[in-house]
């Protein structure tokens, strides 16, 4: 009896066999291969051999869980602070709040900046911010989500170019919560509150090197060229109030250099 | 700790590229309607998700789990995702990712084995059988190191051509076709020995 492990009189190997069957072969050697293959009882035990197992795959009966997974995932969905970090609304209800939330946010920063003194200067100057000194009040932050605390902002150098990088507010601490192909989450709590953060990543990152592409009153996305003879990018997206209770929690999303600057 | 460290080659694979720019569509908002068209969106590519986790963990527990898991990151980059040609490729590649590092931390030190029940021994009747044979099928497959366990699954169940698995699995194209084929007859030899049918 024919053994996949027996010799082929062309001598196509089992690997050949493999990657006939995942098209790896280029045209002609495919063609060629498939003039051989009903002449060659060993190449048939092996293509068998894949067939019978793809077989024994498919007969297996797999559960349905669907319902069971959806219902987890729309609570999540909907929950504020998933460890990814909540970037957008997810329902009607939740816009409306978002909405709520934020005339509310408005309301509270005009009436701050209707009381201030005459000869104050603009919460949105970088040069209005306190200096990055220990007198600064450390941020209010949710302390679970802070298991390290490694002083200072995560890492903005860059990646083969010049190691430039920017200045993150006043007494800032971050810890690394996932990466995943290249994207890098961080959670990150500074003094100030979300508008003060906000503002002052406005003022930095351009000082930093980086080009500011969008924002929003709570977002940030900004691009910085690493290598532009390769039209190498890094991007990195600043999420802020994304935190209900602790306004000095903030998100950085840094994307590692791609091969495209524009998408 | 370093977002942009050196182990990042300069020349990286253009899908590659492709799939962080995906990622930046987690910028992008989501309406009411976009919320619609995810359910839309899940109910069409959760079936082939679960299948491959549970062959690729083998329980539903954990199956359940890295699913959700995979379709929140969908939902927050789902802006983007929706208008890829293929997104499911990009829905496989997050599963994958996921139940790599989900077995590599959980079962580094430790073979998942689950035993046959006694009770199910050789039996005459087809359902009985098929029952059996399904066991030894997901014993068997899941004592095949995660990788080349990926590797047949996306090959002999979702039908990945050897490219799709390379860009999925991370690896090299020429790997590939060595990899498959071992894993093919290592699942084999330990399948007949543990008893299935050639």
């Amino acid at each position: 009896m024919t053994h996949p492990t027996d010799q082929c009189a062309l001598r196509y190997q089992g690997e050949d066999i493999a990657a006939w069957r995942a098209n790896l072969l280029s045209e002609e050697a495919a063609r060629r291969f498939e003039a051989h293959l009903p002449t060659c009882a060993v190449c048939l035990a092996r293509v068998r051999l894949f067939t019978s197992t793809a077989q024994l795959f498919q007969r297996q009966q797999v559960p349905d869980l669907s319902s069971q997974i959806w219902r987890s995932l729309q609570a999540r969905m909907n929950v504020p602070h998933h460890p990814g970090g909540r970037m957008f609304q997810t329902s009607k209800g939740a816009g409306v709040s978002g909405v709520v939330l934020f005339l509310l946010v408005i309301t509270v920063f005009v009436a701050v900046i209707a009381l201030r003194p005459s000869h104050s200067t603009s919460i949105t100057s970088i040069a209005t911010l306190p200096p990055p000194t220990a007198t600064s009040a450390p941020g209010v932050c949710n302390p679970a989500d802070f298991p390290t605390r490694t002083p200072g902002g995560p890492p903005t150098s860059s990646f083969n170019g010049p190691a430039v990088g920017f200045a993150y507010p006043p007494t800032t601490y971050f810890t690394h919560v996932t990466d995943a192909d290249g994207t890098y989450l961080y959670w990150v709590c500074s003094a100030g509150d979300p508008a003060s953060i906000i503002a002052f990543m406005k003022q930095s990152i351009p000082a930093g090197g980086w080009t500011i592409t969008a924002t929003t009153a709570t977002t940030l996305m900004a691009v910085q060229s690493n290598a532009p003879q390769e039209g190498l990018c890094s991007f990195v997206n600043i999420i802020v109030g994304s935190h209900s209770g602790y306004p000095g929690e903030w998100d950085a999303v840094f994307h590692s250099p791609t091969a495209n600057c524009h998408p | 700790m370093l977002p942009f460290s050196l182990t990042f080659p300069v020349a990286r694979p253009r899908w590659r590229g492709r799939f962080l720019f995906a990622l930046r569509g987690a910028w992008d908002t989501n309406s009411g309607s976009t919320s619609e068209s995810f359910e839309t969106f899940f109910r069409r590519y959760e079936p082939e998700i679960t299948r491959y986790l549970w062959r690729m963990t083998g329980d539903e527990q954990s199956a359940g789990d890295l699913c959700q898991e995979t379709f929140l990151r969908a939902w927050q980059h789902f802006a983007t995702i929706r208008s890829y040609e293929k997104p499911g490729a990009w829905l496989i590649k997050v599963a994958s990712n996921l139940a790599l590092r989900y077995l590599h931390q959980r079962f580094s030190s430790a073979r998942i084995v689950i035993p046959l029940d006694d009770t199910l021994g050789p039996s005459t009747s087809d359902h009985g059988r098929r029952i059996v044979e399904q066991d030894l099928v997901r014993e068997t497959l899941l004592e095949l190191a995660p990788r080349a366990r990926a590797m047949l699954v996306l090959r002999e169940v979702h039908g990945l051509t050897g490219n799709e698995i390379a860009q999925t699995l991370g690896m090299p194209r020429t790997a590939v076709k060595m990899a498959l084929w071992r894993a093919c007859v290592q699942f084999r030899e330990q399948y007949e020995r543990k008893g299935g049918r050639p």
